[in-house]
């Protein structure tokens, strides 16, 4: 059974996208691997970005005849409060491990190891929740995997000390950028950019005739060129530096900005961010505020092909999905030069990086004024998407790593 | 009958090296002692992910100096490189290297200036695959060239410098060897061997060695 709306395609239904020879490699690589037990391990089966992709993923493997399941650790609210904190501290947020967090984590991952399958001969563990499972597995015959989302490169000291030992333990670790990857870990590290799916709600084709309704429905006119950021109202990603950027290049270039997050009534930050992004805009009526429920990827979608230039201005990312999404959608992207953004865009190739508010005012103008640039850059985003950050790509990296592993790396 | 052409294709893995330069000494530094396979990822790799499209500079090195290190003139040296004129990568290091040193001499205000973003050196491995499809004659390979991924054009005309140790790609070494007394064999072997790999796409170029194999009749 499916979940959250989520369904699974099948391999053939990629082949218009992303061409016969894709699919044909796929087939081949399996072919070579031959029979092998592979099993993921995380800690959601719904939520959260890991859980989406594995959804649409593992059917895939299974498709291609590799005996691949999904295993998810069981955890209560103080071991997730926990695992949050620690996922915090690795990202660079202050925090000290107490000794009863380290005993709620270490407790909870010994007593998961009983319930799980790890007769495989690839076990890949997702981020740092179920890291500490390999330390209570006592049979070695799986290679163990680390595949790491997120960013380890600056973590803070206290906690990562007290990971690194069960870090160490892996065979190899997977990272999504080459800036997120951690020098002291000791252990390999291979690139996996994370990917979209291209028939995903989020990223699906839609027919003018939604994308119309959508925003009607949303408040947005069509009659003057939005300019988007999709990204939840978060200090670092630069709502209101985005703002003073739209009002910069607005004098010369008629447009509409709209901004679409997240609900922020959990987040206390948020809500705080939401007001002042709300004070910053005045009562503009070229600025367009939204505030979405969290699944609205339909919506998402509709904005991000409705808009003729895609922002992604934050002073801190992570890999940056949302440039992934423009880009996809041939949009003109313009994204910061930090985290995972300039692993995607190719500066004036496929769009463009700024440094700045002005910088980023400067290339609405230009990209406003320029169907020309508009045109070539998304072409040629898409493209990269096709190259580099689609699923089944993902799919081909798996399927890569365990081939090398299993035949000996160099 | 001479030998089947044997298409296949080439897969590649990333690692991360680990080793990180923050400026124009560091990444000279670094070229000197990255592994081979981080050399090829960085050229070679490097065009084919970007195989859509001409652009200014194919290396990550020239890109990378452009954009984060803000440093027109060390892009348009190392831009200028011809992963044609290279049959091995430790000559292709040697060159990378003496261009960024020569430029840290000259410029030595800038050799520390931090960059934007740091370059990560990486590595490739590549897994080469049969793809089941052979071709006995020009023709019959100029039927099969559309059927195959951009992967298996990459490593057919590219890459294959690197496995032959020659300057050329599969296609010509095979018209040359098997028809060496057909002239136009040989011209349209010349023609793909001169074909501007930087000013056309890959798909483009797939589609004049197409309309080249047209040409021959054996």
């Amino acid at each position: 059974m499916r979940e959250n709306s989520v369904c699974a395609n099948a391999l053939d239904e990629y082949t218009p996208l992303i061409g016969e020879s894709e699919v044909k490699e796929l087939r081949l690589l399996v072919e070579r691997l031959g029979s092998v037990r592979m099993t993921m391990i995380n800690s959601t089966r719904t939520g959260g970005g890991v859980a989406e992709i594995l959804w649409r993923l593992m059917p895939l493997f299974e498709e291609l005849g590799v005996q691949a399941t999904w295993q998810v650790m069981k955890g209560d609210e103080p071991f997730f409060q926990v695992t949050k904190n620690i996922h915090n501290a690795l990202h660079g947020m202050p925090h000290e491990l107490t000794p009863k967090e380290r005993e709620i984590y270490l407790s909870t991952t010994k007593a998961n190891a009983p319930d799980l399958d790890f007769d495989h001969d690839f076990i890949f563990i997702h981020d740092p929740q179920p890291a500490g499972l390999i330390k209570y597995v006592k049979s070695r015959k799986a290679t163990w995997i680390w595949r790491c989302h997120i960013d380890i490169s600056h973590p803070v000291p206290g906690v990562w000390n007290f990971l690194e030992p069960t870090l160490r333990r892996y065979h190899s670790a997977i990272v999504s950028s080459p800036a997120f990857a951690q020098g002291k870990l000791g252990i390999r590290q291979f690139l996996f950019y994370p990917s979209i799916d291209p028939l995903s709600d989020k990223n699906r084709e839609i027919p003018q005739r939604e994308i119309n309704g959508i925003l009607k429905r949303l408040g947005i006119p069509k009659d003057k060129p939005i300019v988007l950021q999709v990204s939840r109202y978060d200090r670092l990603k630069d709502p209101i530096g985005v703002i003073r950027a739209f009002r910069l290049a607005q004098r010369h270039v008629p447009c509409r900005l709209v901004l679409a997050g997240g609900a922020a009534d959990d987040d206390p930050e948020g809500a705080e961010v939401l007001a002042e992004v709300k004070a910053e805009s005045g009562d503009d009526p070229d600025i367009h505020i939204l505030v979405l429920p969290p699944d609205s990827n339909l919506e998402i979608n509709a904005l991000q092909r409705a808009a003729t230039v895609v922002l992604q201005k934050s002073l801190r990312e992570g890999f940056g999905l949302t440039v992934t999404e423009g880009l996809w959608k041939k949009r003109a992207v313009i994204g910061s030069a930090v985290g995972g953004i300039p692993n995607q865009i190719r500066n004036e190739v496929n769009g463009v990086l700024v440094h700045s508010v002005a910088g980023c005012a400067n290339e609405i103008r230009r990209l406003l004024s320029d169907r020309v640039l508009r045109e070539r850059f998304g072409k040629y985003g898409h493209e990269a998407v096709r190259e580099e950050f689609l699923i089944t790509g993902a799919l081909r990296r798996y399927l890569l790593l365990m081939l090398m592993l299993r035949e000996g790396l160099h | 009958m001479g030998e089947f052409f044997t298409l296949k294709t080439s897969s590649n893995l990333v690692e991360i090296t680990g080793l990180r330069a923050w400026n124009m000494r560091q990444l000279g530094e670094m070229i000197g002692m990255a592994p081979d396979e981080s050399i090829f990822h960085h050229t070679f790799q490097s065009f084919r992910e970007h195989h859509y499209v001409t652009e200014p500079y194919a290396s990550d090195f020239a890109q990378w100096a452009e954009v984060s290190l803000h440093f027109p003139l060390l892009a348009e040296e190392l831009g200028v490189l011809d992963i044609r004129d290279f049959v091995s990568l430790e000559a292709l290091r040697m060159e990378l290297m003496g261009i960024v040193m020569r430029v840290v001499d000259e410029h030595s205000n800038w050799a520390r200036r931090p960059a934007d973003y740091p370059f990560d050196f990486c590595r490739s491995y590549s897994v080469i695959n049969e793809l089941g499809l052979q071709a006995n004659t020009p023709g019959e390979l100029a039927r099969i060239l559309p059927q195959v991924g951009i992967r298996c054009l990459h490593y057919h005309l590219i890459e294959a410098r690197l496995r032959i140790g020659l300057k050329g790609n599969d296609f010509s070494f095979w018209l040359r060897s098997q028809w060496e007394d057909n002239h136009k064999c040989l011209d349209v072997a010349d023609a793909i061997e001169s074909m501007d790999i930087y000013h056309y796409t890959l798909p483009e170029l797939r589609d004049r060695i197409i309309n080249l194999l047209r040409e021959v009749d054996v």
